[in-house]
């Protein structure tokens, strides 16, 4: 019950950031200094924000920013991270001890020093932003997926694969992969939903998407000025938050499932 | 031809510990020969290198010194893969708990023979049928089987590879004794039906007695007493094999626990000098060798 919820409200925000071109009524960076701050009308769906800009169509328009980018850096860190952890976990011996020390000595930078430091480099912009953020999250899925696949390398069914013939590609990607992934989703829509976070928190520093355009934490820094007029705030603030909520939600009940299913 | 189908040559594996820098001499000079068609049954207690053997036998494992040959090649070459199969003991722990039947079944067809999916499905249902379960049950996942069940879609696998060599590696010391008949009925089936060469490795003289041909006997990694032709199981002499007779006869001879030297220590003692009642000053400075006593009878120990 619950999950279909969660599940309905996550598919209404995507599609709607998704289709955003279609259905934003308005261009989402086209100002109207007439109709600063306007209220809720039938016009303006949410209102207007300082410079008379729609946020109804900021909102969509911005989701699509805000999820997007999410979306990949924690794809990529996770194809990255499962790879390099399997392959860790499953060679063992130097690569391993390499690989793990590695990951050891880029953990213990904070997150936001890479930041900076890749921002210091590259300039502002979210393709700095995604690098920094890269560099540091498939360390997490890189030890969790290392962790699984010495347990399950430990297991006598990876021994009959190979009197099976099957080569260590193969048992890589049909055994341990399928073994770990239940373990692998929560912690990936967590992370989702941590990277979602983070890209809007470095916009809304100035690190991240560069105005004009809309993105929903720096919509929010935006109407940090103008406590006045909540809306600002509220309606990207209210997406993250419904966004992250049902992720991780979700995440949670698909691994039981997974786990259920099989068991 | 003189070659036998299955021959081992004083293999030896010795497991080291790298933390506590301790040895375990799993095995220690295993020689012994098959001839295709007929099932061993090796016998013997936990830990005392059954299934090392089992496993270097089936090529995963390296032996640290002597060889194993299959048709005079070896064990470890890549066309021998397909040749030699294994069952295993906790078959929960040999399955991919997240792959159904058909898949599991499905994984020696597709690395041994070019078959269409249409093909391997009607293969995977003749397979399941050929051990006593239905077409339908490919779509099962392993915990929606029981025990003898999943140990039946175990051995199905594999016999799915069209093995030469099959082996057992205790395949039914965790099931319950009504299931283990049916299973040692089914193995014994399987093994009249494809001819095939069986290598039972067992703690049970009991599964071992009705499946098998020829009978070893295994003491800490050493084999002490071979037996071409297990129906004359009372020409047993070897104290230990005696011993396990006697057990199974209800009647426990007697046994010295105490100074029991372990493998790795005992040097060139015999193996079983700590806990033989009959050892002297001899057992424990000579290791005796497996000499035959009679024909097709091998016996290592000094005094019989």
């Amino acid at each position: 019950m619950k999950f279909r919820m969660y599940l309905l409200l996550l598919s209404i925000l995507v599609l709607a950031c998704l289709f955003a071109p279609v259905l934003a009524p308005c261009d989402p960076n086209l100002a109207e200094p007439t109709a600063k701050f306007a209220e809720i009308s039938r016009e303006h769906l949410l209102g207007t924000d300082y410079l008379g800009r729609d946020l109804f169509s900021r909102v969509l328009w911005g989701g699509r920013n805000t999820m997007g980018y999410a979306a990949l850096v924690a794809a990529a860190s996770a194809f990255l991270g499962v790879c390099l952890g399997m392959l860790s976990g499953f060679a063992g011996g130097l690569f391993d001890e390499c690989l793990m020390k590695g990951s050891d000595v880029l953990r213990s930078f904070p997150g936001v020093v890479v930041v900076l430091i890749v921002v210091s480099v590259r300039g502002v912009g979210i393709g700095s932003i995604c690098v920094a953020m890269l560099l540091t999250r498939w360390i997490w899925y890189a030890r969790m997926a290392r962790n699984l696949t010495r347990a399950e390398m430990g297991r006598t069914s990876i021994l009959a694969s190979r009197i099976c013939g099957s080569g260590w590609l193969k048992i890589l990607r049909r055994h341990v992969f399928t073994a770990i992934l239940p373990e692998l989703l929560p912690v990936f829509s967590i992370d989702f939903g941590s990277t979602l976070l983070a890209i809007s928190g470095y916009s809304f520093l100035g690190l991240g998407i560069l105005p004009p355009e809309a993105e929903w934490g720096m919509m929010i820094s935006d109407g940090r000025n103008y406590m006045e007029h909540p809306g600002m705030m509220f309606w990207p603030g209210l997406c993250v938050v419904l966004i992250v909520v049902s992720v991780n939600f979700l995440g949670d009940k698909l691994r039981d499932g997974l786990e259920e299913r099989r068991s | 031809m003189d070659v036998s189908f299955l021959e081992l040559q004083e293999v030896c594996k010795c497991y080291r510990s790298r933390r506590k820098g301790s040895r375990t001499e799993a095995v220690q000079g295993v020689s012994l020969s098959l001839e295709r068609g007929r099932c061993l049954g090796v016998v013997g207690e936990s830990g005392c290198g059954k299934s090392t053997l089992c496993r270097m036998i089936a090529g995963i494992e390296k032996p640290d010194s002597g060889g194993i040959w299959l048709e005079g090649s070896s064990v470890r070459e890549k066309k021998n893969r397909q040749k030699i199969q294994m069952v295993f003991q906790n078959s929960l722990d040999a399955v991919n708990l997240h792959l159904n039947a058909g898949r599991i079944l499905s994984e020696p067809l597709e690395n041994f023979f070019s078959m269409g999916r249409e093909q391997r499905r009607r293969e995977t249902g003749r397979l399941l049928e050929l051990v006593g379960l239905s077409g339908e049950d490919a779509g099962k996942f392993p915990r929606q089987f029981s025990g003898g069940q999943l140990q039946r879609v175990c051995i199905a696998r594999a016999l799915a590879a069209k093995p030469e060599l099959l082996l057992l590696d205790e395949p039914l010391s965790s099931l319950d004794v009504s299931v283990q008949a049916q299973l040692l009925n089914l193995l014994a089936d399987l093994k009249r039906e494809f001819g095939l060469t069986c290598l039972l490795v067992s703690h049970d003289l009991e599964a071992v007695y009705y499946l098998a041909d020829e009978l070893a006997v295994m003491y800490g990694g050493v084999l002490v007493e071979t037996l071409s032709d297990i129906t004359a199981l009372d020409r047993l002499r070897h104290p230990y094999a005696r011993r396990l007779l006697s057990v199974h006869d209800g009647k426990a001879g007697v046994e010295r626990t105490e100074g029991n030297p372990l493998p790795g220590e005992a040097g060139r003692a015999c193996v079983y000098a700590g806990r033989c009642a009959k050892a002297d000053g001899l057992c424990f400075s000579e290791r005796p060798g497996l000499f035959g006593r009679e024909a097709g009878h091998r016996v290592a120990c000094h005094y019989i």
